[in-house]
Parts: structure tokens; sequence; C-alpha cells
């Protein structure tokens, strides 16, 4: 807990324009119409690429259903508010914040602590919110290396000087602040308590719907659950059936290496599928596209889920010898990203066990 | 606040625990702890004295949980679990901490060792909090015994198992009993009369009611452990009925003519056929791939042949299953045939065979009832054995079967009684003849006129047809002009003991003959308990040996398989939580017991827990964390773990 409270006090505070545009909104709350008052939702994203919005804007037209049942009061990435509008709302006054991303910068902890104030739900959105996701890859290096790489070493970085990012800088006398950029990225959960998980990158249309229709029909199972089924993929994968009772592979291969049969199980055909140790829950999106799953749904219950893969992989490995050894461990290029592509903040990678903030 | 629950023994094992950990601070730590009620020590624990003591230990203080820091779970873990177990204690209530072969041996720094002793029963504590009761189970053995090969071994096994009362069941490959032996005319050293050694075996096997002969069979899956196996065997649908008698009145009539496995090619049989007249079982078969019936439907002239109305093309090929406390494998072995080997002419040349064929030409129920010919039908005047075809050497077989050279001399015997000018030479550079009948023997042979031409250099023999006569040649070798060479090959595994060790999951050796479970002591044992081994399965043997094996083999099997006495089942089974499983199938890959099963129907995977002997393995594997050990639950490592690290 040492780590924590002291990044909390280190949390950077934001310099924000005073703007409040709450009065001269476009959109004004039908709810103040009605007669029973409709619950408030935010939606915030962290360090994430857009995807989980995506997913929002993908309900369609279904999206009216939803502005019909709740007032959206936040959601940076599609409507003009300000995290003054938010400061100004009693708390708990929110029924529910969606929140995806992982959490890396002392802005996105402060804004997440924000809303968590605010809300009486607070939903992990999508596998960086839940498990870190693809931004927690970066857990593998330090922040010093990734900032040298990123402003000084890419390739496509002209910076003579080597200038790198500071959090104050003064220039012609006025001062500028910029969120700290944190050696680790964290889960939601690491930073504040989270009720509900979504996993997915990004979560479906579906399971946002069965979310938002369990939130409004008060059905949501006990705190702290992942609302995605509790079994792994296979069980609803239909290549399932052609997977042998007795599997035993020799070789792996990578995906552009072979031309994938569209109906047997891709392990069975000697490419790495985590879906043995991936939640259920996507709609075979990505298997109905001949394509391997790669795991975003994350583990099931709240096992490793790399460990977990990694461990079923070394048990249906059939070859003599260590040569054959060496190269089917030479034939998975990047193995923290394979099997931890979605989750290295949550996984035990690394040997660090990390406190979570709640329970 | 914890409760005061656990009782620690500490043993000394001598001076092996008590020279090199500071026991009386290990005590000091234990009594300042918050789980631990008493501690008691003792000098040598799994001594009968200290046995005693453990148990009173138990009824004196009835504590909840017993931690023994002591050795390797793997000496006592049995022992004082089964005496916690006498003294009311459950089984998963007694546990080891290992701080002799963990701490003890692995320095020479008492502090350090003593700081291990204390981590590694703060880890046993720890994971107590999530201790929940085993259950003690047991089953009665089931005392059927399954012979896989019906051969001499087969055999010989079944009726010793059938004398002791057990009901036997011989699953048979072909379709008939008999094995390789019936493919002999006569058996060296004593040239005793092949088919009159087996006839009356045969016979008795059919009357024996605690047999059942299961021919035209293969077994397809075989799971359990010593005392409890289930075998699976797929028999092929035979399309004649039981109540043929081998009349052979159907094979006149049959118009297909093939070549017959029974006489190694040689000879033809028909469409319709038995293995040989006599054989057990009598009845008939009708070859499916042959057929005109099935081939067009144009032909059923066996149909209205038979005086029985045996005839049943629709037969379907049938699934059995058997229950067995023992399974034994007399599976046989297969002349190794260097085909690939050009020199030597065989498959190439007229009148060039090995000494398996030549038996059958020899045999009266061969394809020459029993006649020694050439080719064009006259008898051969000289008849040249090459030794060691094809054996110790990389390309062949790297060993020596120890068999062939017997045979090999037996053939001058046979030639030299129908054709008694026959000059019969013998092409050798080393010679097996063990044992005092086998040498005699072998004078014999020499005394009654087979030459022996010796030469060094074997791999350079070649063969080549030459006016209508063969001329065997080689480096250090007269060019020797004859009109049949025989080749004696040595002895490989049966194509199919690859598929049977997998199956069973027993071990072969290098050479691929099923690997003896000790070389000395438990010869006709495999590798895994319960599933046995006898004749040439094991490796090249003659018939004798075979039988013996055979005996020792079945011997062991009936007299462990006591009716009534219990075999403990395992109590550290493996659960599989069928709302996590979505039965990805990777447990039972992995399986080494094969207990764990697809339900097709519910998508998940489950273990049968008559089988699963809790080696952990599916649980380690499982992807999704539905397969769980019992006692090796993940709360109970992931208490275990942080007990150890926890300072």
């Amino acid at each position: 807990m040492k780590r924590k409270s002291s990044r909390a006090a280190k949390a950077a505070k934001i310099s924000k324009p005073a703007l409040r545009r709450t009065k001269t909104r476009k959109y004004a709350p039908r709810a103040k119409t009605a007669a029973a008052p409709k619950p408030k939702v935010a939606f915030y994203w962290c360090s994430s690429c857009g995807g989980c919005e995506e997913a929002v804007v993908d309900l369609e037209e279904n999206i009216l259903e939803v502005t019909a049942a709740v007032d959206i009061v936040f959601w940076p990435c599609a409507l003009d508010f300000k995290t003054e509008d938010v400061r100004a709302l009693p708390d708990q006054s929110l029924a529910v914040a969606f929140i995806n991303g992982a959490v890396r910068t002392s802005e996105q902890e402060e804004m997440v602590k924000l809303l968590r104030a605010k809300s009486q739900l607070v939903i992990a959105f999508g596998a960086c919110a839940v498990q870190g996701g693809i931004p927690s890859l970066a857990n593998l290096k330090d922040k010093e290396s990734i900032i040298t790489r990123a402003y000084r070493e890419a390739e496509s970085v002209v910076n003579p000087k080597g200038t790198l990012p500071q959090e104050n800088t003064t220039l012609h006398g006025e001062s500028l602040t910029i969120p700290r950029f944190y050696e680790t990225v964290y889960t939601l959960a690491d930073v504040i308590p989270v009720d509900y998980y979504l996993p997915g990158c990004p979560p479906t249309r579906s399971l946002l719907e069965d979310a938002l229709h369990a939130i409004l029909g008060n059905r949501l199972p006990a705190r702290g659950a992942v609302l995605a089924p509790n079994h792994s993929l296979c069980k609803t994968c239909e290549r399932n059936a052609t997977k042998p009772d007795r599997l035993m592979i020799q070789d792996l291969k990578r995906i552009h290496q072979v031309a994938a049969d569209p109906e047997s199980c891709f392990l069975a055909q000697g490419l790495l599928c985590l879906g043995p140790a991936t939640r259920d829950g996507c709609g075979q999106a990505c298997i109905k596209a001949n394509m391997p799953c790669t795991g975003c749904f994350g583990p099931l219950s709240h096992f490793d889920q790399g460990a977990k893969m990694l461990s079923a992989l070394a048990g249906i490995f059939q070859a003599e010898g260590e040569t054959a050894a060496d190269h089917f461990a030479a034939s998975v290029v990047d193995p923290a990203g394979t099997f931890y592509r979605y989750g290295v903040a949550a996984s035990l990678l690394g040997g660090r066990r990390k406190e979570r903030s709640h329970g | 606040m914890a409760k005061k629950d656990t009782l620690l023994v500490l043993c000394e094992c001598g001076n092996n625990i008590r020279d090199k950990i500071d026991l009386e601070a290990v005590r000091a730590w234990a009594l300042g702890d918050s789980r631990i009620s008493q501690v008691v020590s003792h000098e040598l624990l799994c001594s009968s004295a200290g046995k005693v003591f453990f148990t009173a230990a138990l009824k004196k203080f009835k504590l909840r949980h017993i931690i023994i820091a002591a050795c390797s779970p793997r000496a006592h873990e049995n022992t004082f679990r089964s005496l916690g177990v006498k003294a009311g204690v459950n089984l998963a209530d007694v546990n080891l901490a290992n701080i002799r072969e963990q701490a003890a041996w692995v320095t020479a720094n008492k502090e350090i060792a003593t700081q291990k002793a204390i981590t590694l029963i703060k880890a046993a504590l720890a994971r107590t909090e999530y201790h929940e009761k085993l259950e003690l189970r047991s089953m009665e053995c089931l005392t059927d015994v399954v012979v896989i090969g019906g051969g001499i071994a087969g055999m010989e096994a079944a009726l010793l198992s059938s004398q002791a009362g057990r009901k036997v069941t011989i699953i048979e490959k072909n379709i008939a009993l008999g094995g390789r032996v019936i493919h002999s005319e006569e058996l060296a050293p004593n040239m005793e009369c092949a088919p009159c050694l087996l006839s009356p075996r045969l016979f008795k096997i059919k009357d024996d009611p605690n047999i059942r002969v299961v021919s035209f069979a293969e077994a397809v899956e075989v799971v359990g452990f010593f005392g409890n196996y289930q075998v699976t065997a797929q028999k092929k649908a035979r399309y004649v009925k039981e109540s043929c008698i081998g009349c052979e009145a159907c094979f006149e009539v049959c118009p297909v003519s093939v070549k017959s496995d029974f006489h190694l090619g040689l000879g033809s049989r028909k469409a319709i056929y038995t293995l040989f007249p006599g054989s057990i079982p009598a009845g008939a078969v009708i070859d499916r791939e042959n057929c005109l019936h099935f081939k067009d439907g144009s032909c059923a002239a066996c149909v209205s042949a038979c005086p029985f109305a045996a005839i049943d093309f629709s037969e379907q090929d049938e699934t059995l299953s058997f229950s067995a406390g023992a399974v034994i494998l007399a599976i046989g072995s297969e002349t190794h045939a260097p085909i690939q080997n050009r020199r030597l002419g065989l498959g190439l040349l007229d009148n060039v065979y090995t000494l398996a064929e030549f038996e059958r030409l020899a045999n009266s129920n061969g394809p020459t009832q029993g006649r020694i010919l050439l080719k064009n039908g006259s008898p051969p005047s000289a008849v040249a054995v090459i030794h060691c075809a094809g054996s110790l050497s990389a390309e062949g077989l790297p060993f020596c079967s120890g068999t062939c050279c017997v045979m090999a001399l037996k053939a001058g015997e046979f030639i030299r009684k129908q054709i008694p000018a026959a000059a019969v030479y013998n092409i050798h550079d080393r010679l097996v003849f063990p044992g005092p009948e086998m040498q005699s023997f072998f004078d014999k042979q020499v005394a009654h006129g087979t030459r022996l031409l010796k030469t060094p250099d074997l791999p350079s023999l070649t063969v080549a047809a030459d006016q209508g006569q063969l001329l065997v040649t080689g480096k250090n070798l007269q060019p020797l002009r004859v009109d049949m060479v025989l080749l004696a090959t040595g002895q490989q595994p049966a194509a199919d003991s690859g598929k049977l060790a997998d199956l069973l999951g027993i071990e072969r050796s290098d050479s691929g003959f099923f690997k003896s479970d000790h070389y000395f002591l438990r010869t006709t044992g495999s590798t895994l308990d319960g599933i046995y081994a006898a004749g040439s399965c094991l490796g090249p043997v003659f018939a004798d040996q075979a039988v013996l094996q055979a005996q020792s083999a079945a011997g062991e099997a009936v007299s462990r398989l006591v009716p009534g006495r219990q075999i403990e089942l395992e109590s550290m089974t493996t659960e599989i939580d069928p709302e996590l499983c979505g039965g990805c199938k990777l447990c039972v890959s992995v399986c080494p017991y094969k207990a764990v099963s697809f339900l097709a129907d519910q998508g998940v995977c489950a273990v049968n827990e008559a089988i699963c002997r809790g080696c952990g393995t599916c649980a380690a594997n499982c992807p999704s964390g539905a397969a769980q050990a019992k006692h090796f639950t993940r709360e109970q490592i992931d208490a275990e773990l942080e007990g150890i690290l926890d300072d």
C-alpha cells in the first residue's frame, strides 16, 4: 500500500481553463420533464486506443434507447462536458460510470477517483481497464526506456537536442503542467474499487447491452462479478468438435505461415489459440474470421491466463529431445506478448504481486 | 484470531535432522505460533517405537491438524496418514513438512536450515485453513484376467489363470488362436510336433467355461490400474455365424482365391476361409475386401453351399468391453524380413526364402502339404542357409535374436528327412546355441551332414540367379552354387506393439519390445502395475521360454488378484467444475490413466473417480482452471506459498 499512497500524494493537479458550458448545453437532460429523474451515466477513457468508445457507438440506433433511459452526463470522447461538470455533481449522484483504459498517468488516477466518488457503480470497461490491456505490456519495460525510445530513438523522431517531456515547464513566464507519467501501468481495480467488469478488446455490443439492461432492471449479480460467461471459449466454439480427444502437438506455426483451415480447431492445426484459457462472451468474432483467439476476454475467475495457457501447452507438447523443445519454444516469437497480450498488469508476470486497492 | 488446533510433531530422524537443524529453536518458535497448540518430538518417528509414540500423541491431544516435520512425503506420508486414520484423524489433516530433504540435507549451515525448516512448517500451517476432509475409498479388486494375443504364451496364461478359477478373455487379432508356433511343423531341439503340442491346448481352451476367446478383435482402449481395468475391444464382423463348424463346404464353391497370410503369401485361400483345419474358433470368416458379394453383390455361392445356414452378410463390427484385474500381453513378435536388402535376393529371386517361409513349406498344413520343393516343382539338391540375415547391422536389426541359429540348423533336419542326399550349407560368422540341449542339437545336425562355412564377411554376401540355380558369393567364401537359399532373419517387435504400448501407457525398450519392469526380478511385469507381458513381445524367445513367461505373468497376476482383497482408491482425485469447464479436452489429452473423458452431450470434461490416481496433471494443465486436485486446490497452494513468502 505504500507505493499507492505515495503515488496518490504525487498525483499532479491539472490546471484547466474555467470554462463552464453546462448552462448553454445543447442537449439538456430530459429528466427534468419526466416524472422520475433518469439515471445518470458517465463514460470515461484512460490509457486506451479508443476502441471501447467505438464499442459504445456500435450500439447504433440502440443508443437512442439508451439515451431515452439514461442521461449521459460525461463522455469526453463524444460530448463536450468538462471535469468541472463532474466535480459539480453531488457524490454518488451517477448511477454508473463506465471507465475504459488502463491507468498510467496522474490525470487518469485523478479522474477515476473523482468518478468513483460520484458514482454508485463503477464498471471496468474493456480489456485495458479490466486487466491492463495492451498498454500494460509496457510494464515489461521501465518508464525511462519507454520515454527515451519514444522521444529520442524512434525512427520517426527528429529531436536533435534530445528534449524529453517535463512535468513542469516555464515558458515566457507562464507555467505549464502536464500529468505525471507513472512507472507502471495499473488496472482500474488497482486504483479504485471496481464493482463490475466488462472484458474484451473491446467488449461486444451485446455484452454492453446486457450490462445496461441488468443495471436498469436492477438484475446485477453480486459485486465484483465479471459480466461475461465464466467458461472458456471452447465451450461455444464450433471448431471444438473437430478437436481430437487426445491432442498432442509437435510444432507450433504462426498464422501467416499456413492457410488455416476454416473449420477445424486451431490448436489441432498447430496454431496457438488462447481460447482454452480465455473467457467466453466475445461471440467468436476472431474465430469466425479464421483467426485464433488472442485472449482479450482474459482468464476465467481470477486465474493467471498466461500461466494457465503455457501450462496447458507444455502438457500437450510432444517431441523428443531438447532440440525439439527449443524449437518449440522458439516458435513463440514473443511469449509475453502472446500469452499476456491483454493482461500483464493483472498477471503474476515478473513475480510481482500487486495489492489491490480494494478487498 | 487463528484457532490453536495444531499438533506439531518433530522427528529427529536419527542424526539426519537433529544434527542439521536446531530443533529447540523450532520448538521455541512453534510454541509462540498462534495456531500450534502442542509440540512433541521423537528421535525416529517411523520406527516401531516412533509409531506408538505418534499414535499416543494423537490420542492424548486430540487436535484437528497434525503437522509432522520430518522427511519427504514420498517416504512416510502414507505411514503417518494410515496411523492417523486408525486413530480417528481424517486423511487430509495429517501432513508432512519435509524438513529433511528440503532443509537438513541441502545446507551445512544450521542457522539457515533451521530458518528454512520453520518456513516449511509455516507453509504447511498456512494451508490447513483451507483443508477439506478427504474420503478413504477402496474397492474389491477384480479377479478376472484379459489376455491380449492367443499364441502359445497367451494360451498358457489363459489356461493357468483359469486353473486358478479366474475368468479369462483372450483377445486375438487373427481369426483364430495359434500364433506363430502353429506355423512350424516341429520345434527344436527335440523336434516336437508343433500342432500336436498346440492342438490339445486349443481344445482345452475351447471346452474351458472360464475362458472366452474373442478372435478377429483388437483392444482399442484400456483404462484403469492394477485390480481395476476396463478393456474395450473392437471385434470385426466374420459374416459367418457361430454355428459354423469349419466343414469347408463353402471353400469349394467360393470363386475367389487370394494369397494366404497364414502361408506368408506362399499359398492361397478363398474369400471365405479358416486359419487352418481344426482351429479354435473353428468357424470361417468372409474376407470382406475380396468377397464378390461385398464387391458387387454378384455371388452368394457360400450361402447355398453351407449346410448350417451360417452365412450372415448383415453381421456388424462389435465393440465389446471387459473388466479385469490384470491384462497380460502376449502379442508375439514378427519375422524381420530385410527385403530392402536386395543383395540377398529376397522377394526378387525364386527359391530365396526366410526361415519362417521355409517352415511353411516344410509344414504338413502348409501350401505344399509339407513337401520341400523348388518353384519348378523339383526337390532341391543343395540348400544354403545364410545366418544373421539383416541382423547385427545398423540398417537392419542391431541385435542378435538368439533364436535364428537353431531354426537355421533345424532347416537341415527337415531337408534331409525328405531329400537325404541334399547338401545343406550354413554360412555363418557367429553361432548361438545356449545350453546343453541346444548344443547337442547343433552337434547332431553337423554329424548328420550340415556343413558350416564360416566367414567374417557376412555383409558382403550376395545371391544371384545363375543358370537356373543360385550363386552365393562373398569375401572369404568360395562361390557356392545351390538350388535354394534360406535367410536366417531375426525377430522384430510386432507391428502393433507401439500402438498397444501407447494405448496402455507402458514403455518399450530401445529395440521396440515391451520393457520389463525389472530385468531380473520382474521380467514379465510391464512398466505399469497390473499389465504383464509374456513371450516374444518382450524380446525373441523360444516356445519353452514363452510358456515359462506366460506362467510367470499369470502366476503373479492371480496370486495378487485374490477374491475379496481390497485395493485402495485414490482419495485425492481431481474434480472438474462443470460450470467453469469449457470442454477444451486438454485434460483428456494429458491424463496418463485415461481417467478423464469428454462428455459430448454436456460439452464438458469429467473425471472417472474410480480410475483417477490423483496425479494432478490435468489440474495443472487445465487452461480454464476448472480442474482442481483435491488437497491441492488453488487456495491451498496459494496459502502454502503465502506461508513461505510471509515474513
